[in-house]
């Protein structure tokens, strides 16, 4: 009796290990991958431990069993956290399938926090490539909660006006809410990918 | 030299007491168990290898090192000998250690894309 739960035990971990690793190569990316993996091998894992302690039936085992155990289900979760969150600010490719995502417009990739409600100060520098450039800032099409409040433009400070025409090198100085800020850096940066 | 040796007497004396320890259909399942989980260490590596970025290949590092794991255990209930299960728990935390500094150094490092 024993002797078949260990062995039924021990098939379904393996086979659940199985599971994480197809799954790990099936998926389209970072982010399903760690879900499938996570879940799978710690379920895995549990079983062929649970098949080891019931093979030995000895306390001196059943602790060291109860150790992995309960370590994998504690590093497991946090190790995958940690990757997705890794992962979701060195930008990996999300796949296109994903029908939502939560963070997008609230993350600020530069300081790796979400955005407040507060309204942040924001430099951006037009360069030779931008799309704003030569626009005047009225055509420009930002968003509600934008606000420029300086160019710096050569050495001087110029009061921006609705037909204020953007140029080479002026660094605009912007009050923005963070949910703006991709938006906003849509509208004045090249697209650096 | 000497660890090696007593790896090897350790084998040859778990291969000459399975036949008294184990039934034939525990034996057959160990075996079965032990392909299973060596396919799963294989596909894992396949990720590792294609990529295609550096977070994807830890999670495949990541998940080989629970599979080696799971293959210590296995190994530890096929060879009879239960102090194969502290080297599970070593491997585990080093892993463990390592998936973590990974994930701090790929973020403070920044954009890969």
């Amino acid at each position: 009796m024993r002797a078949l739960l260990e062995c039924i035990l021990l098939v379904t971990g393996s086979l659940f290990m199985l599971l994480a690793a197809v799954g790990i190569v099936r998926m389209p990316d970072l982010y399903t991958r760690l879900q499938v993996t996570s879940k799978a091998s710690i379920l895995g894992s549990t079983c062929i431990m649970l098949a080891v302690s019931t093979h030995f039936a000895e306390p001196a085992v059943t602790i060291r069993v109860i150790t992995i155990v309960i370590f994998f289900a504690l590093t497991i979760p946090v190790a995958t956290h940690m990757l997705a969150r890794a992962g979701y600010a060195t930008n990996v490719t999300i796949s296109k399938e994903t029908v939502v995502n939560e963070l997008e417009g609230n993350y600020d990739p530069e300081t790796h926090t979400l955005g407040g409600e507060d309204p942040v100060m924001h430099e951006f520098e037009i360069e030779a490539n931008s799309p704003a450039l030569g626009k005047r800032v009225a055509t420009l099409g930002l968003p509600p909660d934008v606000l420029i409040m300086q160019i710096h433009r050569s050495n001087a400070n110029i009061i921006p006006r609705g037909n204020t025409a953007l140029e080479k090198g002026d660094v605009l100085e912007i009050l923005v809410h963070p949910r703006m800020l991709p938006a906003v850096r849509a509208i004045l940066e090249a697209p650096h990918n | 030299m000497i660890p090696l040796m007593d790896m090897i007497t350790i084998l040859a004396q778990a291969e000459a007491e399975k036949s008294s320890n184990m039934n034939p259909i525990t034996d057959v399942l160990t075996y079965v168990a032990g392909a299973t989980i060596s396919t799963a260490f294989v596909v894992a590596f396949i990720r590792l290898l294609i990529g295609p970025e550096v977070p994807d290949r830890v999670v495949a590092l990541d998940l080989m090192a629970t599979v080696a794991v799971g293959a210590i255990a296995l190994l530890a209930v096929r060879m009879n000998n239960y102090i194969f299960l502290d080297a599970a728990m070593v491997l585990a935390l080093i892993f463990f250690l390592g998936t973590i500094a990974f994930a701090y150094y790929l973020e403070k490092k920044g954009d890969t894309a």
